[in-house]
């Protein structure tokens, strides 16, 4: 079968949308309009349930595709034409999936590629009502398709539509009919808003209440660097606790893991952020802020510690021998048992009164406008800019200092350090970014990246090993306990080998951020504020 | 891609009616499937009710892909495509013969085609010239529709014939009998002698009025008629085919 979303495929023409504005209706019928000699041939009418998914950051809308369910089928389509790109069997419309579920194929290789973490989640679903013609010429060929289509919203009901569309489909080879193909349109051209497949999805979304794009982790502060650091700051944190609100429902549901992950690197960067940049707040406050975080966080580092275990699963049963996989299994199953527990503990502190009011107070602080008391405070005036170059050559100086105190051994605990280091000054960059040139920020956040790697992977394995190797307390001197610690015996020696590797690569890596032109880049970047 | 021309230097004998039936046929099983009309009588763009656009002609037609593709249009059914004929292909084999390699032309300019289809069929017009050459290049099977009479055995015999005096492959030529009328005796005869033809393929397409009918109904006719004997006896034309290129 010669594939279907080559080169030629894709200059198919495409689907022209035409939204019925309301004044429009009740509309004539169509085809009334047509040239002499030209009809509508009806093929058929019928109700079509679409469920429309994606994953929480809009993964596959950020790809151009779009995932729609219908007819017992996942379809992968593109968002610009609406051109189905792959599909597969799927029974049901389940709140939320995993690409991983799907049956192998291109279907499943596409949403993985989306995201293979992430779950896909229901957005919208709705009831279409399609009445399809053929647009017949005086010769009676079929030179277009035309679709009149009435959007409900699927469950309701309600037998009002909350969107119209005539979706007109040229054949291919009869562009040039086109002028004449939208005479079978009920009214003229301009009586219609003329839309895209894009736009009509973005219609059906947003109709169901959400917004596409709407949510990302990712700093997107547009700083003035005259405003006071007061200021700033508060809009940092403001933007940071819509992070973490944007994702605790999700974190109630146990949608995916990134939810909380999301949730912790939003709670970890205003902590960052408090906590290098002093004499902004009133002291007092700001210690009871940092106590308040680092209590929420710490609520959650356990279960994040079991959400990292459970997705190396796979990867770890793999670096066994085959005969102490079967221990390693049993040993995932409690694990995940144990997740759920933590998962509800800590969904039922999201929940608790303790935490809406700590949220309520903190809420307070961070949208408190006058500046507080400069003896308290006596920073709190100055300007964003006169901030930020301090703050970053202060915390790059940190870095460059803890990383050539780490010497040849690279012990655990200065790694550990640094890596802390490099989060700090990578909270910094982030947040002041908008005041830099963006080439110049973007180079040593890439810089920085590539150190951050080398450490994150380090330190993580490094994690991992305290936590299996915790484990190993609480195994009894049973049969089954016996061939356990094995299994994590071994999966321990594999790891540790790995982290031994990130360690030994830690000098390299460090002395390419400790260069001449990282250096220069900072200074380039503090002077620009100047 | 698999690459069938419909050919025989004699008129009138079923090509274009076998052209549209078994090229409708590959496509039913959703194989992209494209007809390529070079007669510039257009009987099977006329059977497939289009016309080439007022800007196509045999030169865009030699100047290969992009210009090829842009003049492609689909019929009413899925999966099949046609580039339809335009009457300045009676030229063709005049502005083969000012290109360089015209023998091997038409491979050229339609192997990206490949990417996209998996058959391409050719109704070819009924001579043997400059352009058969380049389709017989091009083809993976030469596809010969044979009337059991005298006239129509002496032109499949000169085919071959040519294809032995030019060292061409004759295993791509693969005969069948066309309009069979069972009770004429002469075709009875005929047909006995051909059985033991080189390549001969065993489905005959019978002499059927629903065939004269394709004028009529303009669509292949297994989309009409699928209950027809005519239909029935390309089905199997078409099932004996497949077997013998895939």
């Amino acid at each position: 079968m010669a594939t279907s979303d080559n080169r030629l495929m894709n200059a198919l023409p495409d689907t022209l949308y035409f939204r019925v504005l309301e004044s429009c209706s009740p509309e004539p019928a169509p085809g009334t309009n047509l040239p002499e000699g030209w009809r509508l041939d009806r093929i058929s009418s019928r109700k079509e349930r679409q469920t429309f998914y994606d994953t929480f950051e809009n993964h596959a809308y950020q790809k151009g595709l779009l995932v729609v369910r219908k007819k017992g089928h996942i379809e992968v389509c593109r968002l610009d034409t609406g051109k189905c790109l792959a599909e597969t069997a799927f029974p049901g419309t389940p709140h939320s999936f995993f690409p991983a579920s799907l049956p192998e194929g291109k279907a499943r290789e596409m949403l993985m590629d989306c995201s293979s973490i992430r779950a896909f989640m229901r957005q919208s679903s709705i009831d279409v009502m399609i009445s399809s013609w053929r647009v017949l010429d005086d010769n009676q060929k079929t030179v277009a398709i035309l679709n009149s289509e009435s959007l409900h919203p699927a469950d309701l009901n309600n037998s009002d539509a909350f969107a119209r569309f005539h979706a007109i489909t040229p054949l291919k080879g009869y562009h040039r009919e086109l002028a004449r193909i939208l005479q079978a349109l009920p009214e003229p051209v301009d009586a219609y808003r003329i839309n895209g497949f894009r736009e009509r999805y973005m219609h059906i979304i947003e109709s169901g209440g959400n917004v596409v794009g709407g949510y990302s982790a990712k700093i997107r502060l547009q700083l003035d660097p005259e405003a006071t650091i007061h200021e700033s700051v508060r809009r940092l944190l403001q933007f940071a606790t819509s992070v973490m609100q944007a994702n605790e429902q999700g974190i109630r549901k146990d949608i995916d893991t990134e939810f909380l992950h999301d949730y912790r690197v939003a709670l970890r960067r205003s902590r960052s952020i408090l906590r290098q940049l002093m004499g902004i707040f009133d002291p007092h406050r700001t210690a009871w802020a940092l106590a308040g975080l680092r209590e929420l966080g710490k609520k959650t580092n356990q279960l994040r510690d079991n959400d990292v275990c459970l997705m190396r699963k796979e990867r770890y049963l793999q670096m066994l021998p085959p005969a102490l996989r079967p221990a390693l299994t049993i040993f995932f199953d409690d694990l995940s048992n144990e997740r759920r527990v933590l998962q509800r503990q800590f969904c039922n502190h999201l929940s608790s009164i303790e935490y809406r009011k700590f949220m309520t107070e903190w809420e307070a602080f961070i949208t408190e406008e006058p500046l507080p008391d400069q003896e308290l405070a006596p920073n709190s005036a100055l300007s964003t800019k006169s901030v930020a170059a301090k703050a970053i050559r202060k915390a790059w100086k940190k870095v460059i200092v803890h990383g050539r105190r780490v010497g040849a051994e690279a012990a655990d605990g200065d790694l550990h350090e640094l890596r802390i280091d490099c989060k700090r000054l990578r909270y910094l960059l982030e947040f002041f970014v908008s005041l830099f040139p963006p080439k110049a920020s973007g180079r040593l956040l890439a810089h920085l990246k590539e150190l951050q790697e080398n450490l994150g992977e380090f330190v993580d394995i490094s994690v991992q090993l305290d936590f299996l190797l915790g484990r190993l307390e609480s195994i009894n001197a049973t049969r089954d306990g016996i061939r356990l610690a094995a299994a994590i015996g071994s999966l321990t020696s594999s790891l540790y080998r790995e982290m031994e590797m990130a360690r030994n690569t830690f000098g390299e890596t460090f002395s390419r951020f400790d260069d001449e032109q990282t250096r220069d880049q900072f200074d380039e970047l503090s002077t620009s504020l100047e | 891609m698999k690459t069938i021309a419909l050919y025989s230097i004699k008129g009138g004998v079923g090509k274009t009616a076998a052209a549209v039936n078994l090229c409708y046929l590959a496509s039913l099983d959703a194989s992209q499937t494209l007809i390529c009309d070079l007669d510039p009588q257009g009987a099977s763009s006329y059977y497939f009710r289009t016309t080439a656009s007022g800007k196509y002609n045999s030169e865009k037609f030699l100047k290969g892909c992009k210009k090829i593709y842009r003049h492609i249009k689909a019929t009413d059914f899925e999966h099949l495509d046609i580039l339809p004929s335009d009457i300045s292909y009676r030229n063709l084999d005049i502005d083969l013969s000012d290109e360089k390699n015209p023998k091997k032309k038409l491979r050229k300019n339609l192997s990206d085609l490949s990417e996209e289809y998996d058959y391409l069929f050719f109704d070819c017009p009924p001579n043997l010239t400059l352009l058969s050459e380049s389709v017989f290049a091009a083809s993976d099977i030469i596809l010969v529709p044979v009337i059991p009479t005298t006239l129509s055995l002496r032109t499949l015999e000169q085919l071959i014939g040519f294809f032995e005096d030019n060292e061409l492959d004759t295993g791509k030529i693969r005969p069948f009998i066309s309009m069979e009328e069972k009770r004429k005796t002469m075709h009875r005869e005929i047909i006995e002698q051909l059985r033991s033809a080189p390549g001969i393929l065993s489905v005959s397409i019978p002499y059927n009025s629903e065939i004269e009918k394709m004028g009529i109904y303009r669509a292949p006719i297994n989309a009409v008629r699928p209950d027809s004997a005519a239909a029935a006896a390309y089905r199997q034309l078409w099932s004996e085919l497949r077997g013998a290129i895939d």
